[in-house]
């Protein structure tokens, strides 16, 4: 066996949707990559208007072994859904029902490589790429090319502006240095692989979990990525520009977020943990994502621009979007180089890919909803994403103008202009 | 832009016998770490770099005690060639395997 070329991953995704026709769907997305390359993703479920999962691997090129993880996923459960059966990874084991009840009462959609250029650049040339193949910012010097898809989010963009002087130069921020592997591009948003991303949260509207796969830390982080939570006060938010000079550091700043939903997203990353650690004994953990290089509650890894942050983010800068519980997964461990850590033995990674898969089931199953009300299943049916998406805007829009009318000045920490 | 041109080789290095105060120093020079600092023992740490020649010389320099990590044979992460899903039959199948419950509760413990 070997890693799948970049070729392959479009294939097998066109592969599985025309041989599972009944309950998967290949999706085209709207931009193309520099290159000019298509990129595709597929949803795998019986009701397409069902509550959505999104899995995206192989933002960063080097990191390969996502892409496949993905494929060998979406593989395995639409196999096992066909014939019945339940799924074994290792030592876990995911049963029949549960499969069952996945596949006709969620959406899962894959988006196995985030960034195909990168991907390809990366096996051709073994150059521990990191980035995507812009070469607008790089002036004609090859190592300018390229920007961190994962530093380009419209999440506290702009690090000079949002975070502290202490924070801005880590190892983990976005730059504004094109030489830089977290070069974060020249906006928000800017790259296509970007905003692909946003389009699939857009169009399956209904996306509540969101899980970025990454290598290589034995980890899977969730939320926050710019500073350490706090659920005691709404308005020192990322929204709120009184803190920029404080984020990013141990100092008095704390994300906001509820205690109900840290609970829920500790919750569900310390049930996929144990599965991918019940696969053969391995031990991931559960962090918070800003903890990352560090013990927990402490700002060790402060990040801006990233997609889980992102994710999570969009329901309180946005009230027309859902809430998207948003993770990174970070599989695999230190190896005895960095390519062997990136990109490990093909055999070392065959494990990799059951460790993460069954990570994937296990938040699919935690997420799976016990009972689907008919008059929900009615009413997305009524009204599609095309119709619904559009509605709930104006009527969001129209509750902002509402409150800004009433002189309701801040809502949630959030300024209303 | 030469579209042939390729950017400066990295190499692969460790920076060993690290003390905090070194370690903050190199993690603030914006390179490329790929992985977290890990500890090597009571206080001190260390930590891969993938860098330019140049950028490494500059390290050696500043004092920091640098192990180059040499690439692994190629064929250790060998990569498709061809397309494996071409032909219409040609269906990915996953790791896992496809267990009935009542076949899982046979397996040894």
């Amino acid at each position: 066996m070997t890693y799948l070329n970049t070729d392959e991953v479009d294939s097998a995704l066109h592969s599985l949707a025309s041989f599972y026709t009944a309950f998967s769907e290949l999706i085209e997305l709207p931009y193309r990559t520099i290159e000019g390359r298509a990129q595709y993703a597929l949803r795998i479920g019986r009701h397409s208007n069902s509550d959505a999962l999104l899995f995206a691997a192989n933002v960063h090129a080097r990191e390969w072994g996502g892409a496949d993880a993905c494929v060998y996923f979406a593989a395995d459960l639409l196999e096992a859904y066909t014939s019945g059966t339940g799924l074994q990874f290792g030592n876990r084991f995911f049963s029949p029902l549960a499969i069952a009840a996945v596949v006709e009462r969620l959406n899962v959609v894959v988006l196995p490589c985030v960034n195909p250029d990168g991907r390809i650049y990366d096996m051709q040339h073994d150059a521990l790429w990191r980035r995507n193949r812009n070469p607008a910012e790089a002036n004609g010097i090859p190592n300018r090319i390229g920007v961190d898809v994962n530093r380009n989010h419209s999440f506290l963009w702009d690090h000079r502006r949002a975070f502290a002087a202490a924070a801005q130069n880590t190892s983990s921020m976005g730059s504004d240095d094109t030489l830089s592997e977290n070069y974060r591009g020249s906006a928000p948003d800017s790259e296509p692989e970007t905003r692909n991303i946003h389009w699939l949260l857009d169009r399956f509207r209904f996306t509540h979990w969101y899980v970025d796969i990454h290598c290589y830390e034995g980890d899977l982080l969730y939320s926050w990525g710019d500073d350490k939570n706090q659920s005691d006060s709404p308005a020192m938010n990322f929204l709120n520009t009184d803190y920029d000079d404080q984020r990013g550091t141990d100092g008095g700043y704390g994300e906001y977020i509820t205690s109900q939903d840290l609970t829920i997203a500790r919750g569900a990353a310390e049930r996929a943990v144990a599965a991918m650690n019940e696969v053969r004994g391995k031990r991931y953990v559960a962090l918070q994502s800003v903890s990352l290089w560090g013990s927990p509650g402490k700002v060790t890894y402060p990040t801006s621009g990233a997609s889980d942050d992102y994710a999570f983010s969009r329901h309180r800068s946005d009230c027309t979007k859902g809430k998207v519980y948003a993770f990174t997964l970070e599989f695999g461990f230190p190896g005895a180089d960095s390519r062997s850590s990136f990109h490990p033995p093909w055999p070392e990674m065959e494990q990799l890919v059951k460790e993460v898969d069954a990570g994937l089931l296990e938040l699919c199953v935690a997420a799976t909803p016990t009972w689907v009300p008919p008059w929900k299943i009615l009413w997305r049916w009524l009204f599609p994403w095309q119709i619904w998406d559009p509605m709930i805007r104006i009527l969001g829009r129209g509750l902002w103008v509402i409150l800004n009318a009433l002189g309701i000045r801040r809502f949630a920490g959030r300024q209303i202009h | 832009m030469d579209a042939g041109a390729q950017p400066t080789p990295r190499l692969d290095a460790i920076v060993r016998n690290l003390d905090r105060a070194q370690a903050d120093d190199l993690l603030s020079r914006g390179l490329d770490h790929g992985c977290r600092l890990r500890e090597a023992g009571p206080g001190r740490y260390e930590l891969p770099v993938i860098a330019s020649e140049q950028q490494l010389e500059e390290l050696r320099r500043a004092g920091f005690e640098l192990e180059l990590r040499p690439a692994p044979d190629r064929s250790l992460y060998p990569v498709g060639e061809g397309d494996r899903f071409a032909a219409e039959d040609a269906v990915p199948r996953g790791f896992g395997r496809k267990l009935a419950e009542r076949e899982r509760q046979d397996e040894p413990a």
